[in-house]
């Protein structure tokens, strides 16, 4: 499921904004009881997490002009708990969601300043299997990052241009079972001016 | 804990007018902490700064990897690019870490570019991670350039495209072989230029090979004079930690001199105040190379400084010079003579 954050229309204001934040995926359900114990209810995924989709234009003939764009992949859910007692799995943790940011700006005369910052949703948690029989899930992985800005200026401005990305950080390792987390929604945001 | 994502910055800034540019890129690699199966995320980060109506150009990149496994061992790569026109300062400086645990392979890696007064010229500055920080700068610009100092990054570059008098009485100082040679009333120094590299202080020992270069292209149809001016080092007490150092000159891409260091007492004489005559048949078009490759292992460093030059003829010998050239046919017959002039040596 896709989400839109931020605004999708272009502004006149020489300085654009745009954020995106992804939907955090939902945790997995623990594992159902079952008998015997050794057919162990099996915990869950966690649900990924949602990508975020950030970008700025700026574009004016005179003047300075700036352009950000910023964005947060949504963080992996849990893993679901295998059941207890049991040879149940526990479910692994969903993915981090990926994010990109671009920001460009353009001018004839002025400053030209283009920001992009794009941070990867955390990976989510695992579960720990049933005790004595149940594995454990694995850990999701942190969302990439992906930054990109771009300033150009024609005559005696400046230009500054920064991008910034960060990766989500794994998913930590957890003991905890059958339903699945819901997927994060994505988010998508863009602006521009020309 | 999981994976870490990877990360990717790139960042642009271009400056077409007379404005500044500047540039900056940090890309960090998801965590992951802790010693397990999984690794935190490659992180890639370039910078590229270009002003071409007389601005300078600053770019700066950094590439973070937070942690590394024995299964996965992501990658850290920082490049940065500036490049200037009119001889403006061109600035390029990349960082590029490894993550914790196991050494991530990777490399920083610097390069920078201006023209002035008809020449062009480029610094080029490369460490590996090699499991250890790297750190590079590379800087060039006309008129004025920097000073003689180790600036402490795992390797650097500085060049200066047609340094003023001032400056260039400056960095050669009390290098009276060179001044005798490159600072006369007749002579222009072309170009200066400081190498030099560091051993990474978390380097653990391992042997790495950083470099660094200095490209010069101007016209000039002369007696071409090489003024090596001073050397500093720090570290390598009792030359511990030091392997070797190379030094190269390239003409037109091919090589016309090669000597390789084992020692450091031998490597200090050779760069301190001697002049050596590269001669004139690498003209009328230069393209000049002076290369330096440290490999080490441990603490410390190791600069030099040096001028390129030699002197400007009366106008009479320059019509005589291009009369005899043409007589001889010397265009055909210097590639010959260039190749028949290379050098290799191996000292100490």
């Amino acid at each position: 499921m896709a989400a839109a954050a931020g605004s999708v229309s272009p502004v006149t204001s020489p300085h654009n904004q745009s954020s995106a934040t992804g939907g955090n995926g939902g945790d997995g359900g623990n594992g159902i009881i079952s008998l015997p114990p050794i057919f162990g209810g099996i915990g869950g995924p966690g649900g990924k997490g949602g990508a975020a989709n950030a970008a700025a234009s700026t574009a004016v003939d005179s003047g300075s002009a700036e352009a950000d764009a910023s964005s947060l992949g949504g963080h992996g859910g849990g893993g679901g708990n295998g059941e207890l007692n049991s040879s149940g799995n526990g479910g692994n943790g969903g993915n981090g969601g990926p994010a990109t940011a671009t920001a460009r700006t353009t001018t004839i005369l002025g400053v030209a300043q283009a920001n992009a910052n794009a941070y990867g949703g955390v990976g989510g948690s695992n579960a720990a299997g049933g005790v004595p029989f149940g594995s454990d899930g694995a850990p999701g992985a942190g969302g990439s990052a992906s930054a990109t800005s771009t300033a150009m200026t024609s005559d005696s401005g400046a230009a500054l241009s920064s991008a910034n990305a960060t990766g989500g950080a794994g998913g930590f390792a957890v003991q905890n079972e059958n339903v699945s987390g819901a997927g994060g929604g994505d988010a998508n945001a863009e602006s521009a001016a020309i | 804990m999981g994976p870490g994502g990877d990360a990717i910055a790139g960042s642009a800034a271009t400056s077409n007018g007379s404005g500044n540019a500047s540039s900056s890129a940090s890309a960090t690699g998801g965590a992951n902490i802790g010693f397990d199966f999984f690794a935190g995320g490659a992180a890639t980060a370039t910078a590229n700064a270009l002003a071409t109506g007389g601005g300078t150009a600053t770019a700066n990149a950094a590439a973070t990897v937070a942690s590394a496994s024995f299964a996965s061992i992501p990658v850290a790569n920082a490049t940065s690019n500036a490049e200037t026109a009119n001889g403006a300062m061109a600035d390029a400086q990349s960082t590029a870490i490894p993550g914790v645990g196991f050494g991530a392979p990777g490399q920083s890696s610097s390069t920078a570019k201006t023209g002035f007064a008809g020449m062009s010229l480029q610094s080029t500055a490369v460490a590996p991670t090699n499991g250890s920080t790297a750190t590079t700068n590379a800087i060039a610009q006309g008129g004025s350039g920097q000073a003689f100092a180790n600036p402490g990054q795992m390797a650097y570059a500085f060049s200066t495209a047609l340094p003023n008098k001032a400056y260039a009485a400056t960095l050669i100082g009390g290098a009276s072989h060179v001044a005798s040679a490159l600072l006369g009333p007749r002579d222009v120094v072309f170009g200066t230029a400081i190498l030099g590299a560091n051993y990474a202080s978390d380097g653990g020992r391992e042997s790495a090979t950083y470099s660094a270069s200095s490209t010069f292209d101007f016209g000039y149809r002369d007696d071409l004079r090489l003024g090596l001016i001073d050397d500093q080092q720090s570290g390598f007490a009792n030359g511990l930690g030091f392997q070797s150092m190379e030094f190269t000159i390239m003409a037109d891409g091919v090589e016309v001199l090669d000597v390789t260091f084992g020692s450091l007492a031998i490597a200090e004489s050779f760069f301190r105040d001697d002049v050596i005559d590269l001669g004139l048949d690498f003209g009328p078009n230069i393209d000049l190379t002076f290369g330096y490759t440290l490999i080490a292992d441990g603490p410390g460093g190791f600069g030099f400084d040096l001028a390129i030059g030699g002197a400007v003829p009366e106008p009479s010998t320059w019509a005589m010079t291009l009369v005899g050239f043409a007589g001889l046919g010397f265009v055909g017959h210097r590639s010959t003579r260039r190749a028949g002039r290379r050098r290799s040596v191996s000292c100490g």
